[in-house]
């Protein structure tokens, strides 16, 4: 009779603790919802050695990288990489070696399983926090394409996206900054200095995804928030192939868009959600924490001075890519 | 070696026209000399030579020179990114923007095939870097220093690298000792207690990092200086978080960062004030704060304790209140035990 009591008592004590205890487990993941869509992702890049001598060239590939929303795998490459490398910015990338004759082709084939989970942050104001000293200094300084002390973007951010809470900040941002979106595809990176231009009195951002992510990086930096971009691709559907001529490449202007879907957006640290990507041209809205699953992340870019060649998918030394091509397959329609 | 306008090449996402028609075909090898001086100054030569994958020279054609010429900053840029992450926050003098050499000797691997070609003349840029600001210089204690010294050109594209660097420790310099990052780099073909020597003949070959550990007896290392002088003026709690008054008290306007402690962590917001002007900041969830921090740069320009404000409101996490509730348990179990088994001696005791 006493022991059955007894356990009556525990059983209702960790009947108590139990919901306290798993919220804590959870943590800031509760405030998510996730869509998740697994991608095998098949690349091939066509290499050439317009050279009149043979070269011994060492060729740079970007990878799919591990985050807490997407997990990679390398299946398969031909030829095997050497090495993998991570750059300064944590980014992991293959190196591949050719030895090619004068005019030779050479072909550099992958094969990737990405696992992305998209997802929707329901962002509690009251939850966010400014994020660590180390965090702060490391995240808001000023770079090349983000030049955080132009005083016209100053005075834009503290007039016009000024706010004491981060969550806030965020949103003010991609609020002012889709809204001026000009689109074209641009051929070069102007950085934020020369992608905000102001055209019958209003402020524009002409360029592409690169330019409108390079202005809200450098804005958030301004105003504090710890900012970065990321890149990849964006898809427009699971099942998707692009490929690029790069000897046509530049008279294409937007049509580039019906067979290539490179793509750069920004992403902010919040505590205590940490990075949380804002991709405005995902629909053209302000998108804080919204994050469909049809991203694919290949790297960021944090601190490097004038950004990374890594943004390209493959980087030869001596060799000219000449054709890039990815085949996603997702395994829902 | 680099590609010629290799700059260009940072974008394949929705700009991929790095390699079209028209982008100069050429290399340019890169050859550096740097000397170390006790005062904490770097004089970095850079002498650079412009040729073809098939070995031929191009130094001295006339379009190429100019572009070279025209490049000059850029090139200056690449230098001091050799010693900080931010060029801007360097100070340095240009001893040589741009000049000719035609007696100078540049090496380089021309295609990669492990054999080093020796080209006449040299464009040489020449900057005399200071490290007193440099984030890539930490104090290990008197005037002993670690100096990193970055491959820029490694940094901005995986392809390039420094082909052949030396490092020169001059008057009253020492070199206590030296690393290279990644580990599976070559290390120095020559060294000596004064002098060291990279060649490298191809980017995995090439550090990406040269770390040395210096005594540096007349160097007075200060650190990223402050942008503005300013202080704090108020510290308030506010029902959405603990708000803090700043000044800027400078005649410049600049960037200061807000350090709010509190026991549960700390929280840190940049903000840029204008010459003269104040700013209240919110700091969210804040209801206890123990120290409030002013910083521009690696200076704080001011701090002060918070007073006791609120009371801290104890929240246990599920952990403790397991681990509570299960003591409080075991305490009533025990009390409760103890209780029964006397009971039960008495019941003993009373019925033999």
């Amino acid at each position: 009779m006493r022991v059955s009591r007894v356990l009556a008592i525990a059983v209702i004590a960790v009947a108590v603790a139990a919901p306290l205890l798993f919220s804590q487990a959870r943590g800031a993941a509760a405030d998510f919802s996730f869509t998740r869509e697994t991608y095998i992702l098949e690349g091939r890049f066509l290499l050439v050695n317009e050279n009149n001598v043979t070269v011994h060239d060492y060729v740079y590939v970007a990878l799919p990288q591990n985050t807490t929303f997407q997990k990679s795998y390398v299946l398969y490459m031909d030829p095997k990489p050497i090495r993998y490398m991570t750059d300064e910015d944590g980014n992991r990338y293959a190196v591949v070696v050719i030895d090619a004759k004068p005019r030779e082709k050479a072909w550099i084939r992958v094969r990737y399983r990405v696992e992305v989970s998209g997802y929707v942050l329901y962002a509690d104001e009251a939850k966010a926090r400014w994020p660590s000293l180390d965090v702060e200094k490391r995240f808001t300084r000023s770079t090349g394409y983000w030049d955080v002390y132009n005083e016209t973007l100053i005075r834009l951010a503290y007039g016009e996206m000024y706010a004491d809470n981060p969550v806030t900040v965020a949103r003010n941002i991609a609020d002012w900054v889709v809204k001026r979106v000009a689109y074209s595809v641009n051929m070069g990176r102007y950085g934020s200095d020369h992608a905000l231009v102001q055209r019958y009195g209003y402020y524009q951002i002409r360029g592409d995804c690169v330019e409108v992510a390079d202005v809200y990086v450098t804005f958030a930096r301004i105003l504090g928030l710890p900012a970065r971009t990321a890149y990849g691709f964006l898809l427009t559907s699971h099942n998707q192939k692009m490929w690029l001529n790069m000897s046509t490449v530049d008279k294409e202007g937007n049509a580039l868009l019906s067979h290539w879907g490179g793509h750069m957006w920004p992403q902010v640290y919040i505590p205590p959600w940490g990075w949380i990507d804002v991709d405005m041209l995902d629909g053209m809205e302000p998108n804080f924490g919204i994050y469909s699953e049809r991203h694919v992340l290949f790297g960021v870019e944090e601190t490097k001075y004038y950004g990374t060649s890594l943004t390209s998918s493959c980087v030869p030394s001596y060799m000219t890519l000449q054709y890039v091509e990815y085949t996603f397959k997702g395994e829902t329609p | 070696m680099r590609r010629a306008a290799a700059l260009l090449l940072a974008v394949l996402l929705l700009a991929p026209a790095p390699l079209v028609a028209g982008q100069p075909q050429y290399w340019i090898a890169l050859n550096f000399d740097l000397v170390f001086h006790a005062d904490g100054t770097v004089l970095v030569t850079a002498k650079l030579h412009p040729f073809t994958v098939s070995g031929r020279s191009l130094y001295g054609e006339p379009d190429i020179e100019k572009d070279m010429r025209e490049g000059w900053q850029q090139t200056a840029y690449e230098i001091l990114l050799m010693f900080s992450d931010n060029p801007k926050t360097l100070k340095f003098k240009v001893v040589t923007q741009f000049a000719r050499d035609d007696e100078a000797t540049v090496l380089c691997d021309v295609a990669g095939t492990g054999k080093i070609s020796r080209f006449k003349g040299a464009y040489v840029v020449k900057l005399l870097v200071y490290l007193n600001t440099s984030n890539y210089v930490s104090r290990y204690g008197g005037d002993v220093y670690e100096v990193k010294v970055r491959d820029s050109f490694t940094s901005l594209d995986p392809r390039s690298w420094i082909d052949v660097i030396s490092f020169k420790f001059a008057d009253g310099v020492k070199l206590v000792k030296y690393r290279w990052e990644p580990s599976f780099a070559k290390g120095p073909a020559k060294k000596n207690a004064t002098y060291l020597l990279w060649i490298n003949f191809n980017e995995q070959e090439a550090p990406d990092f040269y770390v040395f550990t210096l005594k540096l007896p007349r160097f007075k290392y200060v650190g990223r200086p402050a942008e503005i002088a300013g202080k704090i003026l108020g510290v308030e709690q506010r029902k959405e978080g603990l708000a803090v008054t700043v000044a800027n008290n400078s005649t410049r306007s600049g960037y200061a960062i807000v350090v709010v402690r509190t026991p549960e962590g700390t929280q840190a917001r940049k903000v840029w004030l204008w010459k003269g002007e104040s700013r209240t900041l919110v700091f969210p969830g804040v209801t206890r704060a123990s120290k409030v921090e002013l910083w521009s740069g690696d200076v704080k320009l001011d701090s002060q304790l918070v007073g006791p404000g609120k009371p801290l409101v104890v929240r246990l996490n599920g952990l403790y209140y397991l681990i509570a509730l299960l003591v409080l348990f075991a305490a009533v179990f025990t009390v409760s035990y103890k209780v029964g088994a006397r009971r039960r001696e008495r019941e003993l005791w009373v019925y033999p």
